[in-house]
């Protein structure tokens, strides 16, 4: 496979005022191939944007370097840049302008002029569906409306590699979707290898190849979805909301006894209870939840019926195969949303 | 190069997209100037020059005479008692200078001897209309004494009897005729009267204010592109920090030009003479626009939030707008306050365009003004780029 970028022990140190350091990110190296997604999944903080503000150019790493397409960023920032293209965290455009205008503007900053320009915007337009409001300003758009023509804007050179930081923060669910359907467009449709950050584990999980789990500035874990979850030996969860027995241990013990069911979590349900009641849980919660880990839920699945449909109202019954959420608790003790 | 100017057209675009920016760039400013104009008494009337003549002889009157038409707008002062009052007077600045001419004046012109004149004004080192008139007619003095000198010498030589009075009187009258007439003039009396004349105040002196609340409103405008974001974008997009920064420089650079021929223009309709120096004058008014489009990047460099770049740009405008004479003369402060005033940009510009409108100054006169204005500029240009944060 070709590396389209490889970084290499790359790091960045911020100085607060009273000159003790932040370690943003800590000697950093990994590598994406061409045509591939490649999701950085991290928490708040975690150095998404301190990474890809350095592979851009945008700052200049304390130490290490990246090469985008074979260019060092630091020796030949210019030749790399012309094969990125970026759309930033922050909606990066101008609100008194147009979204037209906007997209001149960067057009420009790209040396693309004339007929080329004109094409190459009437072409972002199109593909981020943005023809009927190209004429508006900026800040008369949605939220949704404003992340399509930042990305809009990080097209407009028809890049090798694009670097999206976030691109759906903010975002209605609509809108989301569509920003989701366009990343794949842009690795399927045209070849691009794309860089996408996120701190949400289902947008990793249905967009990457590969992740990399970053944080507090050190890629943690990196690998194929099936291959992170393989690593820390994750396992099913049959997940079952049942109706609260009237002999709780009874059950529990049946499920515990049962040779492929390694752990057995019971919950009962309080907050769906106040939930229901508005606001006061006056009497005893009525439903609860069964978490059976095994290694194949399916195959379970069957046994564990058997066993529990005898004694309790079945509610509803989920098998959960091992994810990212599990991943990143297993390798920092904390919930990737804390 | 051609990054930049786009850049530069973009930033134009944005500012002048806002109907409040151009409210602040025309109806304000041209209010303004129009209440304090028609409200400055005209100036460049007239400068009170004392002469105390301690000789007292035909000849030390002719000197004084000399110098009094030296210049349309000279008047003398009442005769002042004794050196130290008339120092007193001109420090208290009730008059514009005082001459001491000393005793055996006379004398000395006849027999060659070094002789000082004492001199006291209130220019400033570069030296002012009065300064420049009595050199002048030091000068030709000098120049008749030598001429007389010489003539003796060969007369002497030819042995033929020559009376060395005679000789001198001949030498001055021949050096008056060709002297060129210093060019360092105040403008003439009918002129000062005209009621377009306040403008000369008004115009530049609050297009000096003006220009830094605009150009100095950059700062605000240079922490929001950094703030949303738009200047990283265009950072890590294939364009050296340098055009970007050449981008932003040219855009402030030009809005604040557009300023000044906003008010020029306005002065013009007014009735503002600007004749034959329109160059020069768009020289200075380039100068200091650049000085200050610099000082816009010197403090942006070290400001944290645009509520700060916003405060800050009006507190420098109206106090440097006063400090330097934008308001008001600085002929009208103590000498002490105009001293002090050039700590302010507004000072050497008002410097320049006096020059130009009131004194008829050439390029050589304002030389001194710019040449002050854009190694300032150097200067904070210097600070102000290499301290300003994009990325990092
Ligand atoms: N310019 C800066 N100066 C000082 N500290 C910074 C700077 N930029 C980032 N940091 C710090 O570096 C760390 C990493 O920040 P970064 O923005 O890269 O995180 P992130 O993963 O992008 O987070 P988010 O999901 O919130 O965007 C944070 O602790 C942040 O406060
Ligand atoms: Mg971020």
């Amino acid at each position: 496979m070709e590396t389209m970028v490889e970084t290499k022990g790359l790091r960045k140190t911020f100085m607060r005022k009273d000159s003790t350091p932040i370690h943003a990110v800590k000697a950093v190296s990994f590598s994406i191939y061409r045509g591939e997604i490649f999701s950085l999944l991290g928490p708040n903080g975690a150095g998404k944007t301190t990474t890809i503000s350095m592979i851009s150019g945008l700052i200049e790493p304390s130490e290490g370097d990246a090469f985008i397409g074979g260019y060092s960023i630091r020796q030949q920032a210019r030749q790399a840049k012309q094969l990125i293209g970026v759309v930033p965290q922050e909606i990066a455009l101008y609100p008194e302008l147009t979204a037209r205008q906007n997209l001149w503007f960067f057009g420009r900053m790209y040396s693309l002029r004339g007929k080329e320009l004109k094409m190459r915007m009437d072409e972002v337009i199109e593909f981020m569906d943005l023809e009927e409001r190209q004429h508006d300003r900026i800040d008369t758009f949605s939220g949704g409306m404003k992340r399509r023509v930042n990305i809009a804007a990080g097209l407009l050179n028809r890049p090798q590699l694009i670097y999206m930081d976030e691109p759906t923060a903010g975002v209605d669910p609509q809108n989301r979707r569509r920003i989701l359907d366009t990343v794949f467009r842009l690795r399927d449709e045209y070849q691009m290898t794309v860089l996408y950050t996120t701190h949400l584990m289902e947008e990793a999980e249905e967009l990457s190849d590969r992740i990399g789990i970053i944080d507090h500035g050190e890629i943690i874990a990196l690998g194929t979805q099936a291959e992170l979850t393989e690593r820390i030996g994750a396992e099913d969860r049959l997940v079952i909301e049942v109706k609260r027995p009237s002999d709780e241990q009874t059950l529990l013990d049946a499920l515990r006894a049962h040779p492929q069911a390694s752990k057995v979590e019971y919950q009962v349900d309080h907050l769906k209870d106040i939930d229901r009641r508005g606001g006061s849980a006056v009497t005893p919660a009525e439903e609860a939840v069964l978490t059976v880990y095994c290694q194949n839920g399916r195959k379970l699945l069957a046994e564990v019926l058997n066993i529990i449909e005898q004694q309790v109202e079945i509610s509803s019954i989920e098998v959960r195969q091992p994810d990212l959420e599990a991943v990143f608790l297993n390798l920092t003790g904390r919930a990737l949303r804390d | 190069m051609d990054k930049i100017f786009v850049i530069a057209y973009n930033d134009l675009r944005i500012y002048l997209s806002q109907r409040g920016n151009l409210i602040s760039l025309t109806v304000i400013p041209i209010v303004l100037a129009a209440v304090f104009g028609l409200s400055t008494a005209p100036r460049g009337g007239s400068f009170t020059i004392d002469f105390i003549d301690q000789d007292n002889t035909p000849a030390s009157q002719a000197f004084v005479d000399a110098v009094l038409a030296a210049n349309d707008a000279f008047v003398r002062g009442s005769e002042a008692a004794n050196i130290e009052s008339a120092r007193t007077r001109v420090v208290e600045g009730s008059i514009s200078a005082a001459i001491v001419i000393p005793q055996g004046f006379a004398g000395a012109l006849q027999t060659f001897e070094a002789l000082p004149i004492l001199y006291f004004s209130r220019e400033d080192s570069f030296g002012g209309p009065i300064q420049h008139s009595v050199n002048t007619v030091i000068s030709q003095l000098n120049s008749s004494i030598i001429a007389a000198r010489a003539g003796e010498l060969v007369l002497n030589a030819l042995d033929i009897e020559a009376e060395t009075g005679a000789l001198y009187a001949r030498a001055q009258d021949l050096l008056a005729q060709d002297l060129v007439a210093y060019d360092f003039r105040l403008s003439n009396a009918e002129r000062a009267l005209q009621p377009g004349e306040g403008f000369g105040q008004s115009v530049p002196g609050l297009g000096a204010m003006f220009v830094m609340f605009t150009v100095l409103g950059g700062m605000a405008t240079l922490l929001r592109h950094r703030q949303n974001w738009t200047l990283q974008r265009v950072i890590v997009m294939p364009i050296s920090r340098a055009q970007v920064l050449g981008g932003k420089i040219l855009s402030f650079f030009i809005l604040g030009m557009i300023q000044y021929l906003i008010l020029f223009g306005f002065g013009a309709l007014m009735g503002l003479e600007v004749g034959s120096r329109i160059v020069l004058l768009v020289f200075v008014m380039a100068a200091y626009t650049l000085c200050i489009t610099a000082l816009t990047f010197a403090i942006a460099s070290s400001i944290g939030s645009e509520g700060q770049a916003i405060y800050l740009a009006n507190l420098l405008s109206v106090s440097l707008a006063a400090l330097g004479g934008g308001w008001w003369p600085l002929e009208v402060v103590p000498p002490f306050m105009q001293t002090l005033g050039h700590i302010s940009p507004v000072a050497w510009v008002m410097d320049g365009f006096n020059t130009l409108i009131y004194f008829n100054g050439g390029l050589m006169d304002i030389l001194p003004y710019i040449s002050v204005l854009i190694g300032s500029s150097i200067v904070l240009f210097a600070i102000g780029i290499r301290r300003f944060r994009i990325g990092n």
